[in-house]
């Protein structure tokens, strides 16, 4: 973990001393303004946003933090609209590469880090499975899937979705043929035609209920976040 | 579609969903797009959609990858940064990335030396409210809107500080936090919103309480 010292400051000097295995790179990486150091403290500790920053600075530790922090969320991402550990796996890797070179591209007012993360995952998933969409779906992935049934008390669901928050509600309260046809269509990357054969529904309806299953989902959380 | 065909909104409509999962290809996924930005309506339908299916992505089932995935990753990004294919990291995203994550926690600092002060708008004495100079702050508009905030021997109380500016109409924003416990060399930068390159007047406060000021100009 790099340390910070403190001695010998006067006002002005506005100089925070890195590791010295950290300055040496950074003062590379930052170039003409060279003058411009880091300090990372309790890396692990960073919110997202704060260590994305920080691997935006090619800060190793943080990398290494990252990559811990988010890999199960891009590995089963990945794995769940694959069905392939193998290609799952190249994904997850390319994604962590993906992210780290464009880290300071990232807007924090568009999207949280793991869902940013995640579309990147989702992007190239789409992309693998147009070039070899061998792998029949699993129906028991679909229950993986689905959020707690319809018909749940509502502040049950708000528990038990938090990481989706107000979306997480709104999608358990999804009539369930809605739900299945917006889940498969993103969590297992189907298109509405694989969708009406993996549901034996005509194709119109498989993107009837994606539609409204989207379109609900969308005035229901611009409802609440204006 | 036929692709010379005109994309209006109805054409638009019926292409929305697959364009918020990420299922089209060019050329149409780009004239999709050409036509939000001139469309309002479509824009924010679009948006509305793409967000959410983005989101839904946080469902997704967490899955331990092979054990040895972090250290293969660490090392391709490795290979990268000695390789041609890393980009260096400029100033501009740098500080890019800073404005990112300054709302949620300013545990990364950028730091300016004495040398680099060309780009300073305005320089203000930070005045602690027992009524000593106890560093500055300064406002800079180059490379792009950041505010440093130098205090050579900060209090040795732990404790979050919050740093806010006065805008021009009076009314007073936040523009982050750091926790004093992190930063005992006392220097702390952010990247602002342009518009607060204006700012009036800056506080730094503890526990609601303010303990510090600096005015500008």
């Amino acid at each position: 973990m790099p340390e910070s010292t403190t001695e010998n400051l006067c006002c002005g000097d506005v100089i925070l001393v890195t590791s010295s295995t950290t300055s040496g790179r950074m003062s590379q990486s930052v170039g003409a303004v060279r003058s411009y150091i880091v300090v990372m403290r309790h890396v692990d500790r960073l919110s997202d946003e704060a260590l994305l920053s920080a691997v935006a600075l090619d800060e190793r530790d943080a990398a290494a933090v990252f990559i811990r922090r988010f890999q199960r969320r891009v590995y089963g991402l990945a794995l769940t609209m694959t069905g392939d550990a193998a290609l799952a796996d190249d994904l997850a890797q390319v994604t962590f590469e993906r992210a780290w070179r464009h880290a300071g591209t990232y807007d924090a007012r568009r999207a949280s880090v793991a869902t940013w993360l995640l579309t990147i995952t989702r992007n190239l998933a789409i992309d693998a499975l147009r070039v070899r969409r061998a792998t029949p779906f699993d129906p028991d992935l679909l229950s993986q899937l689905l959020p707690p049934s319809a018909g749940v008390d509502p502040q049950q669901a708000a528990v038990e979705a938090d990481q989706l928050g107000r979306l997480g509600v709104e999608l358990a309260v999804l009539p369930m043929d809605q739900r299945r046809a917006v889940l498969l269509a993103t969590l297992a990357g189907r298109t509405a035609r694989e969708i009406a054969d993996i549901e034996d529904i005509p194709l119109g309806t498989a993107k009837t209920r994606i539609r409204t299953g989207l379109r609900r989902l969308r005035a229901a959380t611009a409802e609440v976040s204006p | 579609m036929n692709e010379s065909q005109q994309i209006d909104c109805e054409a638009f409509d019926a292409h929305a969903e697959e364009l918020a999962l990420g299922q089209l290809d060019e050329p149409l996924r780009g004239r999709l797009l050409a036509h939000a930005a001139g469309c309002p309506h479509c824009h924010s339908l679009i948006d509305g959609l793409g967000t959410v299916a983005d989101r839904l992505l946080l469902a997704a089932p967490q899955i331990e990858p092979p054990a040895d995935f972090e250290s293969r990753a660490l090392a391709r990004l490795g290979a990268q940064t000695h390789g041609a294919g890393r980009r260096l990291a400029g100033f501009r995203g740098l500080v890019g990335a800073a404005v990112a994550g300054a709302a949620v926690a300013a545990a990364v600092f950028l730091v300016l030396a004495p040398d680099d002060r060309q780009g300073a708008v305005t320089t203000a004495p930070i005045v602690a409210t027992a009524g000593a100079d106890v560093g500055s702050v300064q406002l800079i508009a180059d490379p792009v809107p950041h505010l440093v905030i130098s205090i050579p021997a900060p209090r040795p109380e732990p404790g979050i500080r919050t740093c806010e500016l006065r805008r021009a109409d009076g009314a007073w924003e936040e523009v982050g936090w750091w926790d004093a416990a992190d930063i005992a060399t006392g220097v702390w930068a952010v990247g602002i919103d342009a518009a607060l390159l204006d700012a009036t007047a800056m506080r730094i406060t503890s526990g609601g309480d303010v303990i510090a000021t600096a005015t500008f100009g």
